[in-house]
């Protein structure tokens, strides 16, 4: 297990240290430093704060496309490294290793987002922990931001793994395209018009009412295993598929 | 081991980079590609790597198909270009961390690896710091640390001194008294007169065998 960290923990190290990583990093903070910074609804509640912001245009879009990039960023070092490559025997094993690495990296990411939108926030609202009934659910904002949190977090995560798996089919243009069309989707669709079971992402980024919190826990779970299951088909097509990497 | 290179050739878009190449490889010898920059050898090495998918043609290894089942060629080990370590972890941290993918070798294997290729001074000192023939010296190890069957280097010689680059030559030799099957590709060819057993001679994709004088 030691010896697995530290495997990776040096391709994380080589990984983070490069310029693209940088100017990634840099525009996650920004992106935090807006929302910690701007958000200040009516009555200053903490946890409506955070919901506002996180449903909010603004954030979908640019966490998608950094986190988007960071993934693509990865994918491009970790091909680069033939030496590397040649050891792991095949291509699923590279496809695994590469999966591996994606989501540590966009975990890291995701920590660093949290921990500086959360610090600034707080100093922003300084004491506001009220908690508000979210719609007529049984739970209050507080355990929702939590529930949303974790639901985003999720989502992102599949959502790269996705995004790395159509970079070994596609690669990074293609990839790109797809996912500029699947954003530009977000400001001209109205969640409210959905039915019931909701097939968007960005429905799962929106503070929607689904009558009762099971509804919508059951409806997020089920999405959540949709994309899991959609990976695992991704995967098996990408390691049948003969595939090479321009970049090598 | 052998690899058979059956018709191959590459194209990218309106580029032939590789025309219809076939030749027979075995263990035991050591194979020189010679051309000019922008020849096609290293599309050659990365096809065999299976890095690289031919357009048309195959390319087996003791039979099998290796790019059909979407892998490596087994026991192959190459240096490629200018090799990609990591700046930020020593000689050695380098070499143990591409050994302990496969686990094959230990602390044992890597430290005579490197006193054999000459490092053993610099073996602590960052990769960054390298000079280019420390870098290049570093490449060839991770080449030989694992004993692989197969051993591609692309200009192995690049940036090495008259000592090492003989250093260098010894060793492959004695690689290839121990059966391994050797594939060195150089734009200059007189650094491979004392080293092959066949020569291939690369021109804009189109490869040609050439007799050893």
């Amino acid at each position: 297990m030691k010896k697995k960290w530290f495997k990776n923990k040096a391709l994380i190290d080589a990984i983070t240290k490069t310029t693209r990583f940088k100017v990634i990093f840099f525009f996650v903070i920004i992106i935090a430093l807006i929302g910690g910074l701007t958000d200040t609804p009516p009555r200053k509640e903490l946890f409506t704060a955070i919901l506002n912001y996180h449903s909010s245009f603004i954030f979908t879009v640019g966490f998608s496309l950094v986190f988007l990039l960071a993934t693509l960023n990865t994918c491009l070092e970790f091909y680069a490294n033939d030496t590397y490559l040649i050891r792991l025997k095949n291509k699923k094993n590279v496809l695994k290793h590469l999966i591996i690495l994606v989501l540590q990296i966009n975990g890291l990411l995701f920590l660093c987002y949290a921990i500086v939108y959360i610090l600034v926030l707080n100093i922003n609202m300084l004491d506001c922990y009220d908690t508000i009934p979210i719609f007529q659910y049984s739970i209050k904002s507080n355990i929702y931001s939590i529930f949303f949190a974790i639901r985003a977090y999720l989502l992102i995560m599949i959502f790269m793994v996705i995004n790395t798996i159509l970079f070994v089919i596609l690669k990074e243009n293609k990839t790109i395209i797809i996912n500029l069309i699947y954003l530009l989707i977000f400001p001209i669709y109205d969640p409210l018009v959905a039915i019931h079971f909701r097939l968007l992402p960005w429905d799962y980024f929106s503070v929607i009412n689904y009558g009762c919190f099971a509804k919508e826990l059951k409806y997020s779970i089920f999405y959540i295993l949709l994309l899991v299951i959609v990976s695992i088909l991704l995967f098996i097509f990408a390691t049948k598929k003969k595939t090479e990497r321009k970049s090598l | 081991m052998k690899i058979e290179i059956k018709n191959v050739s590459k194209k990218f878009k309106d580029i032939n980079a590789l025309e219809n190449v076939s030749m027979t490889l075995e263990s035991g010898k050591i194979y020189g590609f010679v051309g000019h920059n922008g020849s096609g050898k290293t599309v050659l090495l990365k096809l065999i790597c299976a890095f690289l998918e031919p357009s048309t043609g195959e390319i087996l290894f003791d039979g099998v198909n290796v790019i059909k089942e979407n892998s490596f060629p087994p026991s192959t080990r190459a240096l490629i270009e200018r090799p990609n370590f990591l700046s930020d972890l020593t000689g050695k941290e380098n070499l143990e961390l591409l050994a302990r993918i496969q686990n094959k070798i230990g602390e044992k294997e890597i430290e005579e690896t490197i006193e054999k290729v000459g490092l053993k001074q610099v073996e602590n000192r960052l990769y960054y710091k390298y000079s280019l023939g420390m870098k290049q010296k570093l490449g060839i190890a991770q080449v030989l640390m694992e004993n692989p069957d197969v051993l591609i280097l692309d200009e192995p010689f690049n940036g090495l001194d008259e000592d090492s680059a003989k250093n260098i030559r010894e060793i492959l030799l004695k690689e290839k008294e121990q059966g391994k099957l050797i594939i060195l590709a150089t734009h200059i060819k007189e650094d491979m007169g004392l080293l092959c057993d066949e020569f291939y001679k690369f021109n804009d994709g189109i490869v040609t065998k050439e007799e050893k004088k």
